[in-house]
């Protein structure tokens, strides 16, 4: 690690104060990032890409290849969408009957139904949308965005992950990681319930003054052997200190009940079903109130129905997690519009990809992993409500006109975010790595407003 | 050659001056800005592609070809088109026709040195001064400036002001401290802080080019929001929710036309605004609920089918015996108002959102002989028609729960449980009865004359059966549960046990039939409630089929089936009231 961190160094060295306020190259419309990450993958067929040819196929066998967890198949039996599509808003856009909260937001909403990504299970596709590439070691679309523009508020983290209350998505901290780049720029997990953040209290007996007085110590130490050219002992002082300032910052900001009680029923924290979601997109909002630049909360964790991954019961499956997650997500957007900050917040939906239209085994309506189309969205942060792009075939299986590559939704967000997704580099390796890679990705302009 | 000759030598005599004299031109002093702006990336300091320092005049000599000046590389690769390989700069905008002259003059010159070392040197001062004024006014603030490029003037850029997150909280002099770059500042947020907001505002120096500003979450008031729209003529942003301004901010002066103003959580917006439920649409827009009651279960309930074929409860209540119900429209949250019966006796009215008893009303006993309600409908007059078995007569109560008016049904074989099932008024004012014990369907008018009937013929053979299949699909009768008039002016009957479903017209014709087997994969027992949705499609009721049949189905003109209805978990062999709402 320390050779990685020599290498890093070899530019110029950006650890030594890694949370310094940059000044960007241009400031695009969104600060700030709220990331609503549907793990285990949403049945685009059923959510948001209206197949109406697909119910009348329900049962009859088909010859369509896919690719999932049980590897390449060359057709199966069709699982039509077991919910009704309405249209909603000026803009018209079908939307199933899991979403009736947030169908009356669409006109906020541009859908991206022509996403692919490069791997169909969940590992890989998860490192695939959170770090655009399929293997370990990269940093996260957070980590990019906070590099990019630094911190806005130095007393709280600029990156925060909030996860499921059922665990973490697989390969856990990999998918908020800040691989090469400095560990400053790394996700920090907050939590709704219980301690917020975990190992932040100031020990028992110890006075703030105290506390003050070892950290300079402490720092005074470091910095004889350091020379200012440790990169990790540089982030580790830092961290340090951002801990210290987050023990005062930290509690007001995660403090939900004084928020009106409007305002909390509007998240659902009255019902039991939407409270846990509620009260994380409730915190996400607060946090961008604060300066937070990017914030990635996870629905579903752990596995099988704990998370969006329907491989037995479609219905049962999407059912809770569409019920957990409809009206917090639509209150954000209401919450964040009526408080005027959607134009400089944008949110984005998805997992980490789609399901198929056939189901995964002989009986049943499961869905087997889906990553040739599925649907993303976003909405806020500059991005033009009411659109629509990029089509799947008529059985939604797989994206075959507009279609975009997560590297595109990743060019789409730090462009949007006021970063050239092309220019943006950090150099390691002996290569200026960026988060779209060698390959580089333009911004879908469609859902520019 | 004398000073006259030079003088007249033209290009020669400008030649001379410029070279003694080491003040440069306005316009070189341009062309040396524009080049440290655009050429410094690759060609100072430590980087210099191709050997080319542009950062010295030594450096721009050796670009210059001695022996063909006009043909030098330096000012060849500047001149070449955008898109060729060797075009200089690689990226963003090129120099100006004015900037290229300059050069070229520059170069006809003889490439002196003198003046273009001072016009290097103003330009890299005026740079570091620009970025130190700016870091000065930084320091003084303490608030966070970022800059962003501005399009219109070069090496102008714009600047966004926050004091939001800054350790250090604005003051009256922190904010006058603005004023050497207040003419930049597009961008500026008081967001979230305390303390007097209202006075640090009306410290704020001119801000001729401001477009957002965020105060919300701060303690400012209408003179603070004042202060600022004094100073801010081309606002088109300004959030001030949750801060102390009232209704009177919307009667200052100086916010411009079509800005958006951010109220919400004021005594402002609170006045302007009622709070509306943000989802409000919704309740046009809810999947498709179900009214359901069967007296096998108990139950009444609604139902909202989110999933195809899985519904889930919204509300639900006991009944001792139910054999019609109605749904009265939306209250909310999906749920609405219920008309239904707990028991042979008793009608209320329930908002199922709250539970609450909304009317009721109790058939008064007559004497010893039993008097029972099969059916009931709130009328567009308001009204509830209530059909009393046992008395053989339709009443009409009022909301006080008062028989307003009422009339005698013709009954061949009275009983108190079988004169009638369901009763269904029709659009021109008449009721439409099924007399169960009779097997007939007989249309009243108001005031009970009778105007016209039908009678069901019994299925295959006599109505006389054994006890094992009384009810199931080999019972056999005409024991007609309801019948409702189309828009098309026949009318459907449910035959009950005749297992089917009879569409006649006025003249007593059969139009169609769905018999016991006529629907794919279904198989009618006792046929009972009939609805016609909106698009034309009937909602048939199928009881005592058994677990494995649906218990309603929804077919089209042509008998093909567009949706079942299926669930003996809650409900079971006798759902005998059903409604589909449609919204």
């Amino acid at each position: 690690l320390s050779r990685q961190a020599q290498a890093a160094s070899g530019a110029a060295n950006p650890l030594s104060d890694a949370a310094r306020p940059v000044t960007p190259k241009a400031l695009g419309r969104a600060k700030h990032v709220i990331f609503l990450f549907m793990y285990g993958g949403p049945s685009q067929v059923d959510t948001f890409d209206y197949k109406p040819d697909l119910y009348a196929l329900d049962g009859k066998t088909i010859d369509i290849p896919t690719f999932g967890r049980q590897g390449k198949r060359g057709g199966g039996r069709v699982v039509g969408p077991k919910w009704r599509f309405r249209q909603y808003g000026e803009c018209g856009k079908y939307v199933s009957d899991l979403f009736p909260h947030l169908g009356t937001q669409v006109d906020k909403i541009a859908f991206i139904h022509s996403m692919y990504a490069e791997s169909p299970i969940h590992g890989s596709a998860l490192l695939n949308m959170n770090c655009g590439r399929i293997v370990s070691g990269h940093p996260s679309l957070g980590s990019w965005v906070n590099y990019g523009l630094g911190s806005l508020n130095q007393d709280l983290p600029g990156y925060v992950v909030m996860l499921d209350e059922s665990g973490g998505p697989i390969s856990g901290a990999k998918n908020w990681t800040s691989g090469y780049m400095p560990a400053s720029l790394q996700g920090v997990q907050v939590r709704t319930e219980g301690t917020p953040i975990l190992a932040l209290k100031r020990p028992e007996g110890m006075a703030g003054r105290t506390q003050r007085a070892l950290l300079d110590h402490l720092a005074e130490e470091n910095a004889r052997h350091a020379h200012g050219q440790n990169p990790e002992l540089a982030a580790r002082i830092q961290q340090y200190e951002l801990a210290y300032r987050m023990q005062s910052a930290a509690p007001e900001a995660v403090d939900l009940a004084s928020e009106s009680e409007e305002t909390k029923a509007l998240y659902g924290l009255d019902r039991e079903e939407t409270r846990r979601f509620g009260a994380k997109c409730l915190l996400a909002r607060r946090l961008v109130e604060r300066g937070v630049r990017f914030i990635q909360v996870y629905s579903g964790g752990g596995h099988n129905d704990d998370n969006w991954d329907a491989h037995g019961d479609l219905v049962f499956n999407h059912t809770r997690h569409a019920g957990r997650t409809d009206r917090p997500i639509a209150a954000l957007l209401v919450d964040l519009e009526r408080r005027g900050l959607l134009d400089e917040t944008l949110v984005v939906w998805g997992g980490e990809f789609g399901r198929q239209p056939t189901a995964e085994y002989e009986k049943g309506t499961g869905r087997d992993h889906n990553s040739w189309g599925f649907t993303m969205w976003m909405a806020g942060g500059g991005v033009r409500g009411g659109t629509s792009v990029g089509q799947t075939d008529e059985l939604g299986s797989k994206a075959v006109e507009d279609r975009f590559h997560v590297r595109n939704l990743h060019a789409t967000i730090l462009h949007l975010m006021g970063l050239d997704p092309n220019g943006l580099s950090y150099f390691f390796g002996g290569l200026d790595q960026k988060l779209v890679g060698v390959e580089g990705a333009e911004p879908i302009r469609q859902v520019i407003a | 050659m004398s000073l006259r000759t030079r003088m007249l030598a033209g290009a020669g005599a400008a030649t001379l001056a410029t070279t003694l004299r080491a003040a440069p031109s306005d316009e070189l002093r341009a062309l040396a800005e524009s080049v440290q702006a655009r050429c410094f990336e690759c060609h100072a300091a430590a980087v210099t592609k191709g050997g080319l320092a542009l950062d010295t005049a030594g450096g721009w000599v050796e670009g210059v070809d001695g022996l063909d000046p006009e043909d030098s590389e330096l000012f060849y690769r500047v001149t070449l088109p955008a898109d060729d390989p060797d075009a200089m700069p690689p990226k963003g905008p090129r120099l100006s026709r004015s900037e290229l002259s300059a050069l070229q003059a520059w170069i006809r010159e003889g490439s002196p040195a003198k003046p273009l070392e001072q016009a290097l040197s103003d330009a890299a001062k005026g740079a570091l001064s620009r970025a130190a004024l700016l870091d000065r006014v930084r320091e003084a603030s303490g608030a966070r400036i970022d800059e962003r490029p501005n399009s219109v003037v070069e090496d102008e850029a714009q600047l966004l002001v926050t004091w939001s997150f800054s350790p250090e909280p604005p003051t009256p002099a922190r904010m006058a401290a603005l004023e050497p770059v207040a003419h930049r500042v597009i961008e500026l947020s008081l967001a979230g802080l305390e303390g007097p907001v209202d006075e640090w505002l009306s410290a704020l120096p001119e801000l001729p080019a401001i477009r957002r500003v965020h105060l919300e979450r701060s303690p400012v008031t209408n003179g603070g929001v004042a202060a600022l729209l004094k100073r801010s003529p081309v606002l088109d942003y300004l959030n001030l929710h949750s801060t102390r301004v009232d209704r009177g901010v919307l009667d200052l002066d100086g916010l411009p036309e079509g800005a958006q103003l951010v109220l919400f959580g004021t005594d402002a917006f609170k006045a302007s605004a009622a709070l509306v439920d943000p989802f409000a649409s919704v309740a046009r827009t809810y999947p498709r609920r179900i009214l359901a009651a069967d007296a096998s279960k108990g139950r009444v309930a609604l139902l909202m089918e989110t999933a195809i074929g899985k519904p889930t409860v919204l509300w639900e209540a006991k009944t001792r015996a139910i054999h019609d119900l109605q749904w009265l429209g939306d209250t909310q949250g999906g749920h609405g108002r219920v008309l239904y019966q707990e028991s042979w006796q008793r009608v209320v009215e329930v908002d199922t959102a709250t539970g609450r008893v909304l009317w009721s009303y109790e058939a008064p006993s007559q004497g010893d002989d039993q008097v029972e309600i099969h059916s009931f409908e709130r009328l567009k007059d308001g009204t509830t028609m209530v059909a009393e078995s046992g008395r053989a007569r339709i009443a009409f109560v009022d909301s006080g729960g008062a028989v307003v008016h009422s009339f005698q049904l013709q009954v061949d074989t009275p009983d108190a449980h079988h004169d009638t099932r369901q009763v269904q008024p029709t659009s021109t004012g008449t009721f439409l009865v099924a007399h169960e014990r009779d097997g007939v369907i007989r249309e009243y008018d108001r005031d009970g004359t009778m105007v016209w009937s039908y009678a069901v013929p019994p299925y295959e053979h006599d109505a006389t059966h054994g006890e094992e299949q009384r009810e199931g699909f080999g019972a056999l009768g005409n024991q007609a549960y309801s019948a409702l008039r189309l828009q098309d002016g026949n009318t459907v009957i449910a035959t009950g046990n005749g297992h089917s479903f009879l569409c006649v017209d006025a003249s007593g014709e059969i139009r169609w039939v769905i018999s016991q087997d006529s629907l794919e994969s279904v198989q009618l027992a006792w046929t009972t409630t009939i609805q016609e949705l909106s698009n034309g499609h009937l909602v048939l009721g199928n009881c005592h089929a058994g677990p494995d049949q649906p218990q309603a189905v929804e077919v089209d003109a042509a008998g093909r089936i567009h949706w079942r209805f299926r669930d003996f978990d809650r409900f079971g062999n006798a759902l005998t009231g059903f409604e589909v709402i449609e919204r």
